[in-house]
């Protein structure tokens, strides 16, 4: 159970980054294209 | 349209149709009917999510935003993997323990009967009216483009997909999603791919976005904060956080599919990948507007996208219709110019460019001014209910562009944008009015046939109801906008019932009954007063009820 809770939480912190990371490349293109 | 594109239009729709009625027959129980028996895969679970979120307004609507207001509308989704994460932590070990048909089922267990039916009469109210209005939207644009009758495109857009959803139930509505949202999808990115290979002038691609950001159309993110404007960054994190929290956790119409999942892995793996997946995809839908926009900049666009309004208002004022014609022409004669001009210049690095796009930036503002008059003067003569063309700024573009055959398949796109989103409401619409209102009510618990026939019923009265409400919303007019920010008004409460539930043990029915009703007329006060944008009602709603519940427990404590 530990060990099944402890993946999920990975994949919950790879989806956080993963928006973190679009949300800079957004902000990149914003300024790169304006 | 042509013959081929009347071809592929009605063997698509057919084809989606008879897929549907095959793989849903046989149905023999109500876990069958209403969740599919549990068994459904992670990508079944993800699919059958996106395609009940995208309607086909998400795909008319969204490249007419980008085109209008540019890109900062995917800002509303970013809120939305973080609701993922909450709701794979809270909800669905909930839902897969106690084995629900309805999230509002949950409440009874937690609080009480009258918790989950007040829950349970929400939802239905609001999504019965949506369901109405998301069948109305798409028919009054097809119609309109179409030339055909609002009537029987209402009857097309809402009744065929019945069809299906009334045989098949859960199963056939997961398939066919499956099927109809590879097609969409498909038939979206070829239609991209032509839009950059037709570009006007042979430009390429990077020339395309050089015009749409010089015109502030990849606006994708904006950091300037305003609680009356809908999409900035912090709207969207904050705001469409609890906007997806609310839909994706405790709307029927999505809790329904992810509790068709065969285990908590397969529910967590498609709402995770929901998460991953949502935003570039409501990007790439978006980008097509702004690639319309460089399109239009290059090559003359309409005076008004909705060319049956234009008529109207041609017929009715041809001298103040010839006024609006002829300054539109010197425009687009400059604008189009002015637009080739500063590639060139950029091609050669010239001094001149600032000077070219400042002269460009203040056509593109005539342009615009022009066309606010000409939409004033179609909204004051009420020719068509819509407001604005921005919905049809796509259509045009597919209508006099696109090949032979695409036209066809772009429409049937339409259409299983609408059925996709449209047979998963009923089928949530009437699992909650059969489990949580009839069955609640009943005196006597039917046998296991019995229910199905009941569940069978359901969903064809949910299915005319939605029907008669597309029928009268012809009649709405502006009523149609309140319909529209209506999830808004009723995902707050909702969302602070189950926020309470999960995180404040000691809170009892009877006080977050009366709290609910509380939130609710406090969201409406705040909705009537105008102060905020809608995004933030969700906030407010779910607050709302966290706080009255909060005083209710304080207050009793003092009773005791």
């Amino acid at each position: 159970m530990d060990k099944q809770l402890k993946n999920w939480t990975l994949w919950y912190l790879l989806l956080a980054i993963a928006l973190v990371l679009q949300i800079i490349l957004y902000y990149w293109f914003t300024k790169f294209w304006a | 349209m042509s013959n081929i594109d009347w071809a592929v239009l009605i063997c698509t729709l057919v084809a989606v149709v008879v897929y549907g009625v095959f793989i849903g027959r046989g149905q023999k129980s109500n876990a069958s009917y209403l969740k599919a028996d549990s068994k459904m895969p992670w990508y079944i679970v993800l699919i059958g999510i996106m395609a009940t979120q995208a309607s086909a307004i998400t795909f008319l609507s969204a490249p007419g935003q980008a085109y209008t207001d540019g890109m900062r509308f995917v800002q509303y989704y970013f809120g939305l993997p973080l609701a993922m994460i909450v709701i794979c932590i809270t909800f669905i070990p909930i839902f897969q323990r106690l084995n629900v048909y309805t999230a509002y089922e949950y409440l009874e267990n937690r609080f009480d009967k009258k918790t989950r039916v007040l829950t349970s009469l929400l939802f239905l109210f609001s999504r019965g009216l949506s369901t109405g209005i998301s069948i109305y939207a798409p028919s009054i644009i097809l119609a309109s483009v179409l030339n055909w009758n609002i009537y029987l495109t209402n009857v097309l857009t809402g009744g065929i997909l019945l069809i299906y959803t009334y045989v098949g139930g859960a199963k056939a509505i997961a398939h066919t999603q499956k099927l109809q949202f590879l097609i969409i999808l498909g038939t979206m990115a070829f239609a991209g791919y032509l839009l950059i290979q037709d570009m006007p002038g042979g430009i390429g691609f990077k020339d395309a976005l050089y015009l749409a950001g010089k015109s502030g159309k990849l606006n994708v993110i904006t950091t300037e904060f305003d609680w009356k404007d809908k999409y900035n960054i912090w709207s969207g994190l904050i705001g469409g956080f609890f906007l997806a929290l609310s839909y994706f956790g405790t709307d029927q119409s999505q809790v329904g599919r992810y509790i068709t999942a065969k285990d908590n892995t397969n529910a967590k793996m498609g709402l995770l990948l929901n998460g991953l997946v949502k935003i570039p995809m409501q990007f790439a839908i978006l980008l097509i507007g702004a690639l319309l926009f460089a399109f239009f900049s290059l090559k003359p666009a309409p005076v008004y996208f909705n060319e049956r309004s234009y008529e109207n208002l041609k017929e009715a004022q041809p001298e103040q219709a010839a006024v609006f014609e002829r300054e539109h022409r010197q425009l687009q004669v400059k604008f189009n110019a002015e637009s080739k001009e500063i590639l060139q210049l950029k091609e050669t690095h010239s001094p001149q460019l600032a000077k070219a796009i400042e002269d460009f930036k203040d056509t593109q503002t005539q342009v615009k001014a022009l066309h606010g008059r000409v939409e004033e003067a179609i909204n004051h003569s009420n020719y068509n209910a819509e407001k604005t063309d921005t919905n049809y700024i796509f259509l045009y573009f597919v209508k006099n562009t696109l090949p032979v055959g695409m036209i066809g398949l772009l429409f049937a796109v339409i259409f299983l944008a609408s059925w996709g989103s449209i047979s998963a409401a009923l089928n949530s619409l009437a699992t909650c009015s059969l489990k949580d209102v009839h069955l609640i009510f009943s005196k006597e618990m039917p046998d296991e046939q019995t229910e199905l026939k009941y569940s069978r019923l359901h969903t064809l009265a949910w299915g005319i109801f939605s029907i008669a409400i597309a029928m009268f919303a012809t009649q709405m007019g502006s009523l149609i906008e309140a319909v529209n920010v209506l999830g808004s008004l009723f995902y707050g409460p909702i969302l602070g019932i189950f926020l309470v539930a999960f995180y404040f043990k000691k809170i009892n029915g009877t006080n977050v009954f009366v709290s609910a009703i509380l939130s609710e007329i406090t969201v409406i006060a705040i909705y009537q007063l105008d102060i905020v944008s809608f995004l933030w009602l969700n906030v407010i709603g779910a607050a709302a009820v966290i706080l009255f519940s909060a005083i209710g427990l304080l207050f009793n404590r003092k009773l005791v």
